[in-house]
């Protein structure tokens, strides 16, 4: 995916569409993982929660 | 694509990349900090099957050695969490930090459970009482 298709998911998503915060969830999903580890494992419930997060404020990042 | 778009477009997947880091960091700490307070809860297996075959029922009353008539009935209105704490604590003489260990609940919820039924047992009676 080139950038100029980055600008358009990113502002898709803000605007509240499922889809696009779903790709972009999938996109940052390494990133999430990389912080949902405690203590050096892996927690399942925090993974969801930090997935729950992005998609709850996505809509407040201000392009 | 020009080069100028090229560059604000870099920015941009910067800036949204460096605000999910922000909130990731942000919501795992908040995540750490309710996880220390969260009660420990464990699997349904793990749990003594004797414990949980003491439902609680009317039937559980006949635990209690009641002499009077009142006592039962008042012991009948209480609320199901605080007549299983006098069932454990006065039938199965154990103590509050025992109790606290098997139901994984904190001690101060126990003795506050207990405070609360006997207190609650005590204004049934009285109100049995002055009915009469």
């Amino acid at each position: 995916m080139n950038d100029r298709n980055f600008k358009y998911l990113l502002e898709k998503a803000i605007s509240g569409n499922v889809v696009a915060v779903g790709e972009i969830l999938l996109m940052y999903e390494p990133l999430i993982r990389k912080y949902s580890y405690i203590y050096g494992k892996f927690d399942e419930d925090l993974h969801q929660e930090l997935m729950g997060m992005i998609f709850r404020k996505i809509h407040k990042f201000k392009i | 694509m020009d080069k100028r778009e090229d560059i604000c477009d870099d920015s941009l997947r910067y800036r949204f990349t460096a605000w999910v880091e922000k909130v990731l960091k942000n919501a795992k700490l908040e995540y750490l900090h309710n996880e220390a307070r969260r009660i420990k809860t464990i699997s349904i297996d793990e749990i003594d099957p004797e414990l949980l075959s003491y439902e609680i029922n009317d039937e559980r009353c006949e635990d209690f050695f009641f002499g009077n008539e009142k006592v039962y009935n008042a012991y009948k209105e209480l609320s199901e969490t605080r007549k299983r704490v006098l069932y454990l604590l006065f039938v199965r003489e154990m103590s509050i930090a025992e109790i606290s260990n098997e139901l994984c609940v904190p001690c101060a919820y126990v003795s506050n459970l207990k405070y609360y039924a006997l207190k609650n047992l005590k204004e049934n009676i009285e109100k049995e009482i002055e009915d009469e």
